[in-house]
């Protein structure tokens, strides 16, 4: 009786409370896009991602950032100037670049802010970067 | 036993209530008065006029009797001055409602940072005109200002990110215009020191 129980506990084990591989790589990046916001986002948009009045948009719970999926990566990369609007409101500040982040970098900083408060989002992979910033030069 | 315990208890009592004496920052001369008597005079920021968000002339008259809290700025900085926005909000948030308390925040990029540019920006930091002024004018005369006025450094600097190199530090004023103070705008704990030393300086007298 006691193997059998035992034996079921290691089934429901590997089976259950695992992490998927996508899952731990998509919880790496987001521990490493949590550091790299915090040393060049945030001082903009917040520690908790709510921008700054008017001036800085939000970058919790952005449309913005839900839309424009595909020039994220440039985004981060090159910076952003011109207006545009976040959750019905105008910005028009200029975004400065961060040419020295490495792809992976830029992937982890889109997967913490698209999962980081309370959001939850699909693990953004360092190949979607990448074609992102293809499109952008 | 107790006796003891007392005894002790007082001197950290007494020395809780004290406020500490900020030292009053800057060059000073002692000068001789007309009776012969000797008198030190404390650096104390010069004269100036700019014009500030609503089109008004901002000049050392407005500073009299009002504890000031000063900065250098530009609208379009990437580095610093976002997170000494968000500090002087904080100032702002506890202090602005007094009106013997003014936050005075200069241009150093005046071309660029018209009077219109500074009306929106401090609309778009959600704050009203009154105790907060964003201040716009020639720009040597606020470079000169910067760094001979307030004792800190502020100029045009190609390799710098935005153009210009300039301290994050808020300047605390008392009510007679001398400074009391230096700290990092850019760190919260020394906003933190600015909050406390503030609130000692509004007590004192003219």
């Amino acid at each position: 009786m006691k193997k059998a129980s035992l034996a079921f506990l290691v089934f429901i084990t590997f089976f259950s409370s695992c992490d998927s591989e996508e899952q731990i790589e998509k919880k790496k990046y987001i521990s490493m896009g949590m550091q790299l916001y915090a040393a060049k986002c945030a001082q903009c948009h917040g520690d908790d991602g709510n921008g700054l009045g008017t001036l800085y948009p939000p970058i919790k719970d952005s449309d913005y950032i839900k839309n424009n999926q595909d020039s994220l990566a440039c985004i981060i990369k090159y910076g952003l100037s011109g207006a545009l609007i976040v959750n019905g409101i105008e910005y028009n500040q200029p975004m400065p670049a961060n040419p020295d982040l490495y792809d992976e970098e830029i992937a982890s900083i889109i997967n913490y802010i698209q999962n980081g408060w309370g959001q939850e989002a699909d693990f953004f992979s360092v190949e979607q970067a990448r074609k992102g910033l293809d499109n952008c030069r | 036993m107790k006796l003891i315990w007392l005894a002790l208890l007082i001197p950290v009592l007494l020395s809780c209530q004290s406020k500490p004496d900020l030292p009053i920052m800057g060059p000073r001369e002692v000068i001789t008065l007309e009776d012969g008597t000797k008198d030190t005079l404390y650096h104390s920021i010069p004269e100036f006029s700019f014009l500030d968000q609503d089109s008004q002339y901002v000049s050392l008259d407005n500073l009299k009797g009002k504890v000031v809290v000063a900065d250098f700025f530009f609208t379009t900085c990437p580095s610093i001055c976002p997170i000494m926005k968000t500090q002087m909000l904080r100032i702002f948030e506890e202090f602005g409602g007094r009106d013997d308390f003014l936050i005075i925040s200069h241009s150093i990029d005046p071309e660029h940072d018209t009077v219109a540019v500074l009306r929106d920006y401090a609309a778009r930091l959600g704050v009203p005109s009154d105790n907060w002024r964003f201040l716009t004018g020639d720009l040597f005369d606020i470079l000169d200002l910067a760094q001979k006025g307030y004792l800190v450094s502020a100029k045009e600097d190609s390799t710098a990110p935005g153009g210009f190199i300039h301290s994050g530090a808020f300047i605390l004023l008392d009510k007679d215009q001398r400074i009391r103070g230096f700290y990092d705008g850019t760190k919260a704990t020394q906003v933190d020191f600015l909050i406390k030393d503030l609130k000692g300086i509004l007590n004192e007298e003219s």
